[in-house]
């Protein structure tokens, strides 16, 4: 990869990588970090990574960054996310906010494997690639977070109407 | 083979039936785009005609995900490269590499010589007066008389030695206008230490050559007569009492200018008495030996001392009668230091 094509990734790619872990850890500066991080090693192997495959490289290596904050995090996560399960129902009046609600419940594999293939568009092969999952576990992580979510969405039908 | 192909499209068709137990695959794939457009309709056809599939299918539909477009990545700046910039990557081996480097030229360009050598290598700070050389002549003048005196002090005594003859008194005529050209554009004044420039030094060295020509036209038995009366007024008179003892020399200098013309007037003159008479090269040789030393010795010294800056000049004649009369000049000036021991005098 030439200096030209690293530079056609980062304008191509960046914002997509900063949405899906924004998403997926709900930190902005985090995810910041992760984006410059993720680029820094694309960078050192720009020898050894092509431009066809370099998408699926920059998901994969911000999808290990990823996890890496997220297990440093568990603890505090986890307790936030029991003090505000009881009053989540209330808070948003918008379907998308209440979806993404919802999708920041999901387990991880589930949350990345939607977030990718609802974001950036990835086949299944592309997402078993980044999550290093085979394509078979990668539909199942898709349609139970699919399933939750319509789930989800079914309480607040029920709470509205 | 008809009945199994049947059978096939038979299964296909119950697949894509939608029931209870399997709209949510059916519903998921047709939401993932994994259906064949003729099974797409086939179960669209099905969730508009049922009701349940229908609610079903919106909650379905609810569940894609859109990206927030407001979401972006503000330091795209900080990530964007040059395009000629020079990729850099560290291994470890580089750094060993680096290190073996350094410690192989740190060694190459070590300097060979031990620090006491370098302490004695000769350094660019202007040497310090060094202490006289010691010679024989000038160990005996210091142990017993040692003397210094004024250069232009010699000059009234060898006037008073010498004859009326045309020789000498050029001779002492050429002393004074050789002088006097060094220091022709100083201010006058009595008596002032003279400041030579090269130039000036120059001039000086081309008028003695010229005198020092006529001078060897002088006639053998004057100059015998002005050596015997030099030599024995010399040897009647102490040395203690001809040079003040212990004064360094300076370069005193009347400063009485004298006009071009009448140097070359003088000259000429002096060329035509030296015309005039009949020598033979033993006895021009002989004359330019013996005639005036101490003016040569002079003029040479103001040519060196020419170059030099606040020149100083020290004679010290030795004319015991035990030994071989000599003149030792010590010359000094800023740092630098000359001595010339000269035998002129034969017994």
């Amino acid at each position: 990869m030439t200096t030209a094509e690293y530079n056609e990734c980062v304008k191509n790619y960046s914002d997509g990588i900063f949405r899906f872990i924004v998403k997926n850890i709900r930190d902005e500066f985090e995810a910041e970090n992760i984006v410059q991080n993720t680029f820094e090693k694309l960078w050192i192997r720009l020898d050894k990574v092509e431009m066809k495959t370099a998408k699926s490289y920059l998901f994969k290596i911000a999808y290990n960054n990823m996890i890496d904050v997220i297990r440093k995090n568990k603890k505090h996560t986890d307790i936030e996310s029991a003090r505000h399960v009881a009053s989540e129902l209330y808070e948003y009046d918008n379907l998308m906010e209440y979806v993404n609600k919802a999708v920041s419940q999901l387990p991880e594999k589930q949350r990345s494997a939607i977030t990718l293939r609802d974001f950036e568009g990835h086949d299944y092969r592309s997402i078993g690639e980044i999550t290093g999952m085979s394509e078979s576990q990668v539909k199942v992580n898709i349609f139970r977070a699919r399933k939750f979510i319509k789930e989800y969405v079914r309480k607040l039908e029920i709470m509205l109407f | 083979m008809a009945a199994s192909l049947e059978l096939t499209i038979g299964d296909r068709r119950n697949k894509m039936k939608l029931n209870k137990h399997n709209y949510e695959l059916v519903m998921f794939d047709l939401l993932e785009d994994n259906l064949s457009q003729s099974d797409e309709l086939r179960v669209m056809k099905q969730i508009e005609e049922d009701e349940f599939f229908f609610k079903e299918w919106k909650l379905f539909k609810s569940t894609i995900l859109v990206a927030d477009s407001d979401i972006v990545y503000s330091n795209k700046s900080a990530l964007l490269k040059k395009e000629n910039a020079i990729v850099l990557i560290y291994k470890p081996w580089m750094a060993v590499a680096a290190g073996v480097t350094l410690l192989a030229m740190v060694f190459v360009l070590w300097p060979s010589a031990a620090p006491s050598e370098l302490a004695d290598m000769p350094t660019n700070k202007p040497e310090e007066a060094t202490p006289l050389v010691s010679l024989p002549a000038i160990d005996d003048l210091t142990q017993n008389e040692e003397v210094t005196t004024l250069l232009t002090d010699n000059t009234p005594n060898m006037k008073e030695q010498e004859p009326n003859n045309v020789g000498a008194k050029s001779s002492d005529e050429s002393s004074k206008i050789r002088l006097e050209q060094v220091v022709h554009d100083a201010p006058a004044s009595a008596e002032q230490e003279a400041i030579i420039t090269p130039e000036s030094s120059k001039t000086l060295i081309a008028g003695r050559q010229e005198i020092d020509n006529a001078r060897k036209a002088v006639d053998e038995r004057q100059l015998d007569k002005h050596y015997n009366d030099e030599h024995k007024k010399e040897e009647e008179t102490p040395a203690s009492q001809q040079i003040a003892k212990g004064d360094d020399v300076k370069l005193n200098i009347e400063m009485t200018p004298i006009p071009e013309a009448k140097l070359l007037e003088e000259n000429s003159r002096n060329e035509a008495i030296a015309s005039t008479e009949n020598q033979t090269s033993k006895e021009k040789i002989s004359a330019f030996v013996t005639n005036s030393p101490l003016e040569r010795i002079t003029s040479i010294t103001l040519a060196v001392a020419a170059k030099a800056r606040h020149p100083k000049v020290r004679l010290k004649p030795n004319f015991k009668r035990d030994s071989r009369p000599s003149l030792d000049i010590e010359f000094e000036s800023d740092g630098y230091q000359a001595i010339a021991s000269l035998q002129p005098f034969k017994k």
